[in-house]
Parts: C-alpha cells; sequence; structure tokens
C-alpha cells in the first residue's frame, strides 16, 4: 500500500517537471504563428501579445499554464485562431490512444507468443525463424512497411484500402459518439456497421505500427525466460516431475514477467509519441500528425507545448501503471522497505 | 563445394518445405514492389502536359445524390474566407460562400455573382453593385446590402466586433489599399467608393476574402466582455455558397451538404468531403482503390501510371504562377546591372526545368507569365550564352568572378517542384561563369521573414497570383512601394524610377489596351535591367476517378464543386 501510494505521490513533482521543461522548450523556440500572421501589422502583433500576457515574465506565464492544465484541464489559446487546444489535443490523443493499444495488444501477444515458444525449443528451426522475424521487425522502418503494407492490399489483394479512423460516408452515423475511440465506443454500443468500418481502417496501421512491439516483447519474452528456466528452482521443478508445460507457464513466466511488463509500459509510452510516422502513412487523425502539422509545420507553440505534454503525461501515467503492476506481479516489491 | 555446405543439401528440401508458407508473401511482396518497375516497356508517348485537359467530361443529364471525397495534402486551418491565407482552407470556404462577383467556369473572366450588375461613375472611383434578389444565407438570413457592408467593414474597423484576436485580413490590407468606403445604398444597392482609381478592383472583388458572411450567424451567440462576437465562425461558418457546413473533423474530414436552395441551382452531389491525406503515394493507392474520388498534387513521377490507369483521369492545366531567382541590387556585386545580366546569361533554364520539374514546366521570360493576359508576347528570351556573361562581367570588374549565397526554401510549392535540384542546377550554371555560390536550404517562415527584411544576396523564391491582374505580378515584385525592408515582396530590391511610373500608371488606368501597352514597357526594362531572373512556371495537376463527371480545374485556384456528379 505505501508502495503505491509512495510511487502516485512521486508522480506529481515529475509532472511538474516535466512541465517546465517542455514550457521553457516551446518559449525558446525561434518564431511562431503570430510573426508569420502579423508579419505586416507589427502594432496589431504588439497588441496582440499584451492581451494574452505574452509580455509577462516566464515563471508567471509557466505558472499560470501549469495552474490552468491543473485546475482546468486548459493547455492556453492557438495562436492561429484563438481557439482553446486542449479539447482538440484530447481528441487526437484518444485517437492515438487507440491505434497504440491495437498495435500493443497485437505486439504483445504475438510476442509473448514466439517468445515463449522461442525459449522453449532454444535453437530449433522456430527459435530462430522468431529471431529473425524479430529482428526484422525491429530494423524495418514503419513508414516503409506501411507503405508496402499498402501496396499489398491495393495491388495484390484488391482490398479497398481507405486511409484515417473510419469512413467519412459514416459521419451522421457516429455523430452522437463521446469518444474518438471510435473502436470501443462503436462496441460498448454495439454499431457493428461502424465498428466494422473502424476495424477495417485501424487494421493496417496496427499491424504496421505493431512490428517493433512484437519485436521487442519476442526478444525480451525470449532472454527472460531462457535465463528464469537456467535457475535452479525451474530445475528442481523439473527434477520434482512437473511437466515441462507446467513449469514454463507457471512458474518460469510469472517470474520472467518483470521486464517484459516494464518493455511493455515503456514501448507502450514510447508509441503514443511515436506513432507519428504511422499516423502520417496511414493519414491517422492522431496526437502526433496534430501535432507536427498544426502545430510544428506552422509554428502554433500552445499546439507544440500541450501535444508535448499529453504525450509525456500519458508516458508518465502508464509508467506509474507499470510499477503498480510490479507490485501485483511480485510480492517482493510491495513488502520491500 | 566445401564439407559444411554439401552436408545442408539433404536438408535443403525439407526447409523448403518448412519456409513453403511464407513464399506466398515474399511474391507479393516482389509483385507489390514492381509496379513502377514496367515503365518504358510500354511504347506510348511522353506525357505531353499541353495536351492534357483542365476537365472532366459532363453529363448532359447529371446524376444526383452519391458523397464526392477529396483527397488533399493537408487540413484546412480556418474557415473564415478573409482570413485564410493557405490553399486547403481556400478550396473548403470557395464551396461555402459567394462573393459580389466570381470566376467564370474554369477560367480567369469574372461574371456576376451575388451581385447581377453594377455601374461605376465617370471618374471611376464610385462602384454601384445590385445584389440578386432571393439569395438567402444558410441560416435563412436574406443576402442583402448590409451584410456585403458588413463583410467588408469587419475587415477594416480594427475595433469591428466580427473579428478575433488572431485575424490579420491580410488579403483584404493587401488588395484593398484604395477602398475608402463601403456603404448599404437600399437593401439591394451597395456603393462602394475608391480613393483613388485601381484597375484591378473588380477582379480583386473576386477573390474568396470578399466572401459575404452572414451577420445573423456572428450574432447568435451574443458577445464577449471585450464586445467581440463569441460565435467561431472559423471553425462553424456560414455563406450563401451551393454547400453547406456541416461539420469539421481535424486532420479526418470536413463534410458539407449541398445546399438544395443555391440561388444557382443546387449541387449534384448530395456531400462533399475534404480529407486530408498527408502522404501522396497514399492518397494515390486510395484513389485507386476508389475511397477517395479526386485528389490534388499527384507527384510527377506518378502522373505516368495515373494516365495508364483506365480507372482514373490525369487533369493539367498551365499555372498561373512563376519562380524566379532575385538578386539584392542594393548590395555588392548586383547593384550592377552587367553582373545580374551576366547572371541572366548563364542560367539555362531548360536544364532546370527537366532536373527540377520533370520537363513538366514552361520556361518563363517575364516575371507575368505567359499564361496572364498583359505578358509581353514580343520579349524573346536570352539563349545562353557563357562567353558573353563571362565578358559582361569583366567589364563591370569581376573577371575572375566573385563568391556569393543564393537561400532557398525547403518545401515544395506549385511553382517549385524541386527547390533544392533548381538550387544546385543554378549553382552549377553560375560556377561556369566563375560565380562561387554557397547556397543555402532555409526553413519556409524563415527564408520568408529573412528575404523580405532583405538579409539574403540571391534568393529562390515564386510567386502564384492573387487577383488575374497583371499588377498582381509586377507591382507585388517590382515595384519600389513594395521594397520596404521587412515587409518586402520585391525581393530584388529593384528601385526603379521609370518602371515605378510605368506600374502606377497603369495601376490608375482603365483602358486595357493602353495598360498593356504600359506594362509591355515595363516588362522591357525589367528584362533588360534583371533584376530577377524568371525561372519557369509550373501547371497543375488533379487526378480523378474516371466516373466523376463535371470537374474543372480553376486558374485562379481554389475547388469548386457545384458541377462535380458521377457517372451513371
Amino acid at each position: 500500500m505505501t508502495y503505491a501510494l509512495r510511487r502516485i505521490l512521486v508522480t506529481f513533482p515529475l509532472l511538474l517537471a516535466v512541465s517546465l521543461l517542455v514550457f521553457a522548450l516551446a518559449d525558446a523556440l525561434p518564431g511562431d504563428a503570430a510573426d508569420w500572421r502579423f508579419a505586416k501589422q507589427p502594432e496589431a502583433k504588439e497588441q496582440w501579445r499584451r492581451a494574452r500576457g505574452l509580455d509577462d515574465p516566464f515563471l508567471v506565464r509557466w505558472g499560470r499554464y501549469v495552474l490552468g492544465f491543473a485546475t482546468r484541464l486548459d493547455l492556453d489559446r492557438s495562436y492561429q485562431d484563438d481557439e482553446p487546444v486542449a479539447p482538440v489535443l484530447l481528441r487526437k490523443l484518444q485517437a492515438t490512444f487507440e491505434l497504440t493499444l491495437c498495435a500493443m495488444t497485437l505486439g504483445v501477444l504475438v510476442g509473448l507468443a514466439v517468445g515463449i515458444l522461442s525459449a522453449a525449443f532454444p535453437r530449433s528451426p522456430l527459435d530462430y525463424l522468431g529471431q529473425v522475424l524479430a529482428l526484422g521487425g525491429i530494423s524495418v522502418p514503419v513508414f516503409w512497411l506501411g507503405m508496402v503494407l499498402i501496396v499489398i492490399a491495393v495491388k495484390v489483394l484488391g482490398f479497398p484500402f481507405s486511409s484515417s479512423q473510419y469512413d467519412p460516408v459514416l459521419g451522421d452515423r457516429v455523430k452522437d459518439f463521446r469518444t474518438q475511440l471510435y473502436l470501443l465506443e462503436s462496441l460498448a454500443r454495439l454499431r457493428l456497421d461502424v465498428f466494422a468500418s473502424c476495424a477495417k481502417h485501424l487494421l493496417l496501421p496496427a499491424l504496421a505500427l505493431s512490428t517493433i512491439p512484437t519485436a521487442v516483447v519476442t526478444r525480451m519474452t525470449r532472454s527472460s525466460m531462457l535465463e528464469e528456466m537456467g535457475k535452479d528452482y525451474a530445475t528442481t521443478a523439473r527434477a520434482k516431475g512437473l511437466r515441462a508445460r507446467t513449469v514454463v507457464l507457471r512458474h518460469v513466466l510469472r517470474n520472467a514477467l518483470i521486464p517484459i511488463v516494464t518493455i511493455t509500459g515503456l514501448q507502450f509510452g514510447q508509441l503514443m509519441g511515436g506513432a507519428v510516422l504511422t499516423e502520417t502513412v496511414f493519414s491517422w487523425p492522431g496526437l502526433g500528425r496534430y501535432v507536427v502539422e498544426s502545430g510544428v509545420r506552422s509554428r502554433d507553440t500552445p499546439v507544440i507545448a500541450g501535444g508535448i505534454l499529453l504525450v509525456a503525461t500519458t508516458f508518465v501515467l502508464v509508467n506509474l501503471l507499470v510499477d503498480l503492476l510490479y507490485a501485483v506481479i511480485d510480492p517482493r516489491v510491495r513488502e520491500a522497505r | 563445394m566445401n564439407k559444411r555446405l554439401r552436408s545442408l543439401l539433404p536438408v535443403l528440401p525439407a526447409m523448403c518445405r518448412r519456409m513453403a508458407p511464407g513464399l506466398p508473401l515474399l511474391l507479393l511482396l516482389c509483385l507489390g514492389c514492381g509496379e513502377g518497375g514496367k515503365k518504358g516497356a510500354e511504347t506510348r508517348p511522353p506525357l505531353d502536359v499541353k495536351k492534357l485537359l483542365p476537365q472532366a467530361p459532363e453529363d448532359p443529364d447529371p446524376q444526383p445524390g452519391g458523397t464526392f471525397i477529396w483527397g488533399r495534402s493537408g487540413d484546412a486551418t480556418l474557415l473564415d474566407p478573409a482570413d485564410v491565407t493557405d490553399g486547403e482552407s481556400v478550396m473548403v470556404v470557395t464551396n461555402i460562400f459567394d462573393t459580389l462577383v466570381a470566376f467564370k467556369r474554369g477560367s480567369t473572366e469574372i461574371e456576376p455573382s451575388l451581385a447581377t450588375e453594377w455601374t461605376t461613375s465617370p471618374d471611376k472611383l464610385v462602384w454601384t453593385f445590385l445584389l440578386r434578389e432571393g439569395a438567402t444565407f444558410h441560416d435563412g438570413s436574406p443576402v442583402d446590402a448590409e451584410a456585403v457592408v458588413f463583410s467588408f467593414e469587419r475587415q477594416r474597423d480594427p475595433a469591428h466586433p466580427a473579428r478575433r484576436p488572431t485575424s490579420t485580413f491580410s488579403y483584404y490590407q493587401n488588395n484593398f489599399k484604395a477602398l475608402a468606403k463601403v456603404e448599404a445604398v437600399d437593401a439591394r444597392t451597395v456603393r462602394f467608393t475608391l480613393r483613388e482609381p485601381y484597375a484591378p478592383f473588380l477582379p480583386a472583388l473576386a477573390l474568396f476574402n470578399c466572401s459575404i458572411v452572414s451577420p445573423k450567424a456572428f450574432a447568435s451567440e451574443g458577445k464577449d466582455a471585450e464586445g467581440r462576437y463569441k460565435y467561431n465562425f472559423a471553425q462553424k461558418p456560414v455563406g450563401s455558397g451551393p454547400f453547406v457546413f456541416e461539420s469539421w473533423e481535424k486532420d479526418a474530414h470536413i463534410t458539407l451538404r449541398a445546399n438544395r436552395e443555391y440561388w444557382g441551382g443546387a449541387p449534384h452531389i448530395g456531400k462533399l468531403v475534404f480529407k486530408p491525406v498527408v502522404d501522396p503515394q497514399t492518397r494515390l493507392k486510395e484513389l485507386e482503390s476508389g475511397s477517395i474520388h479526386g485528389m490534388e498534387n499527384p507527384e510527377l513521377r506518378d502522373l505516368e501510371i495515373i494516365r495508364r490507369n483506365p480507372e482514373l483521369r490525369l487533369l493539367g492545366s498551365p499555372g498561373i504562377n512563376v519562380c524566379y531567382l532575385a538578386m539584392h541590387t542594393g548590395r555588392k556585386p548586383f547593384d550592377d546591372v552587367r553582373v545580374r545580366q551576366a547572371v541572366a546569361f548563364a542560367i539555362d533554364k531548360k536544364r532546370i526545368i527537366a532536373a527540377a520539374y520533370d520537363n513538366m514546366a514552361e520556361p518563363a521570360v517575364s516575371m507575368c507569365p505567359k499564361t496572364m493576359a498583359g505578358f509581353d508576347k514580343s520579349l524573346i528570351d536570352r539563349t545562353r550564352d557563357v562567353a558573353r556573361a563571362k565578358r559582361l562581367l569583366a567589364a563591370a570588374g569581376y573577371a575572375d568572378g566573385f563568391e556569393t549565397s543564393l537561400w532557398y526554401p525547403d518545401i515544395q510549392r506549385a511553382y517549385l517542384g524541386n527547390p533544392a535540384n533548381t538550387a544546385i542546377q543554378i549553382q552549377a550554371d553560375l560556377k561556369e561563369i566563375g560565380i562561387r555560390v554557397d547556397i543555402r536550404r532555409m526553413e519556409w517562415s524563415a527564408i520568408l521573414k529573412a528575404t523580405s527584411a532583405g538579409e539574403h544576396e540571391m534568393c529562390l523564391m515564386g510567386w502564384m497570383a492573387d487577383i488575374f491582374d497583371p499588377d498582381n505580378f509586377l507591382y507585388v515584385l517590382l515595384d519600389r512601394e513594395n521594397a520596404v525592408e521587412g515587409t518586402a515582396n520585391n525581393l530584388s530590391f529593384y528601385r526603379g524610377e521609370r518602371v515605378h511610373e510605368l506600374l502606377l500608371e497603369a495601376q490608375r488606368t482603365y483602358d486595357w489596351h493602353r495598360r498593356e501597352r504600359l506594362y509591355k514597357e515595363a516588362q522591357e526594362i525589367l528584362f533588360e535591367e534583371a533584376p530577377t531572373v524568371p525561372i519557369a512556371t509550373a501547371p497543375d495537376f488533379r487526378a480523378l476517378r474516371a466516373d466523376v463527371r463535371g470537374y474543372t480545374i480553376y486558374p485562379a485556384g481554389g475547388e469548386y464543386f457545384r458541377h462535380v456528379s458521377f457517372a451513371r
């Protein structure tokens, strides 16, 4: 209990530090959307800066920013259209979350299965095949794989490929959806037409995005399992007459899980921010792509800062969850200190 | 073969059997990647841009209904027609709004739109427009003279409630300096008063920033503490055009539905969707599989693939733009006309067009493109002459050449297919006459800022017309009034007195033949003085599904989908 509490408390100063870093970086960016918009109207720009409080001291602005985020989930207003950026960013975060969740699920399931099989039959053709695939998965650039998947889908399989999250023709039928987790929400609402469209749109990007987590989880599972299988308790269990399957799945796997869970958490956090290539190739309306296109490309500083802060926050929260999971998996963590 | 390898032999068949399930995948990979490899196998003649049509065939009896999805390279930023500056936003607003006068279908000629007729005072300072009867906004309110005044006043008056803190209305600021006031004479009559004669006034009124917006929509949510309207018009635009705004999911799609009550006749399609598909390859694959029906900016290397696909149609139209090299005439050695002429003689436009435009562009002679009325047809371009260029340099005292720098933008533009290749080619051309050029790639907003402040020696830049008038090229890009450091569009900072006189006179002259003569003289001087070297004019391309009917490229920019339908 104290472990969980301690772990949760540490999160707050961490997030504060993250926000300071993000805010300082965004502040240090040379030139912004307003420079560009007001290029030929310097007085109008001065007036706008004053109205927005952009000439206040750095710490005052940062304080206002953090307070706004902590109390109202406010991430300032866009320099392009003066609208609050948080609502759009949060929707985009959901879209990225859905894509990442599916890719990770796929990655963990396949990675665990291949990893366990590889470790159970080391140096067999199965093991080699698994390792080659894992190495390939890490080495292949996601955007290239994305393009190849599209070409295969369209040219060879005649798959009616469409990018984005769902078919725009569905427009009216998703009007009442509350979140941008269209796949999950349509399933929860049992709206199978929407679900089918979303699943079709999600398939290729999730497949492309899952290669790296699949590979990482495979390799981690294999090495972690092999290490555990070499330990005395595993040999003892075998010597006592337990079946190999029981030893592997009941005893070794549980002990091998900690590094696997760690790497899964890290991967998940990484994909939330790093899905931008996949999102670009498949025109997925996710956070990374939004930050690049509406933030970086047009120098809309609040979009950049808000987007990075949201990704960082998600990363921190996912890792908090992972740490809490340790305690569930391994009682020793709970009782330590 | 060594022993180890031989021992493997008996295992090979077994290995093959084990790998068999993987083979189809491998085969698929090869097939998938091979599509580009068929090039050259066919004997069809190479693509000739000039033979491409700018429109899809027309259906005499168009089929009503259907959702038309347009694939494009990015999402809109705003949908307030007066405040947009990027093409992706413009193509949406041109379907939601009407202007007083409009471009004829597929042309740059002006025709009546919300205004049915207009008269001008003898001194051409007062323009009176009579509004169309029965035109209404999508919210049901009438398009009356008050709405027209509102639409212009909010762009002029910094304290107007229908302005957002980020509004800049830069097109209005640039194009309507001569406009003194706009008044409603009666419900259907509007009067514009100019400070001085301004020949491009009518074409300027056809521009998207002159869209007539609904005052009722602005007022619908009341005002905030600072007296501004709360209604976010840039996200929920209300106009009187052929399509009604329905929804906008950022980065995913903007959906419009047909305006059944449109005064000019309802559109054929039921819904119009703008879908951003960032990657041009993904965009093309979507077009091939039919999940979008048309797309902008296909990659030059894909044009042949599109043309060969019977399910697709490739459209093309000569663009109205110019890519040019600007030399800062206020700096040494470019203050010497002989040096500038030497540069002009050294540059090989044909090679640049091959290297940077896949031979799909036209060499430019004047800063006013050939595709624009007012272009001086008597101009004959310099043929490349290295010896003469060297003589000119020697005469100017640079027999051994000199060192200079060339800045170019890091992104593609319609007029600049491959900025890096263009810059490299210029560097190579100038090296032959002894000018050693340090080329530097710059981020887009940075190069705009630095060049308009005059910090460059040479820069590579381009221009697309806003208003369809030679004034928009020659006055904007070469008049000394636009050579103010910090806000300059005249990036050569050329300050020629005679050219200035000619351009101002042309601006104040309404007689086209007289204007044409003035522009001819100005272009001849500019050609001799060579403050810039015009390089190329690039065409516009679109790709459509073959069953799309009634689509036309508008050379003026923007996209118009009222006449589009699907084949029966």
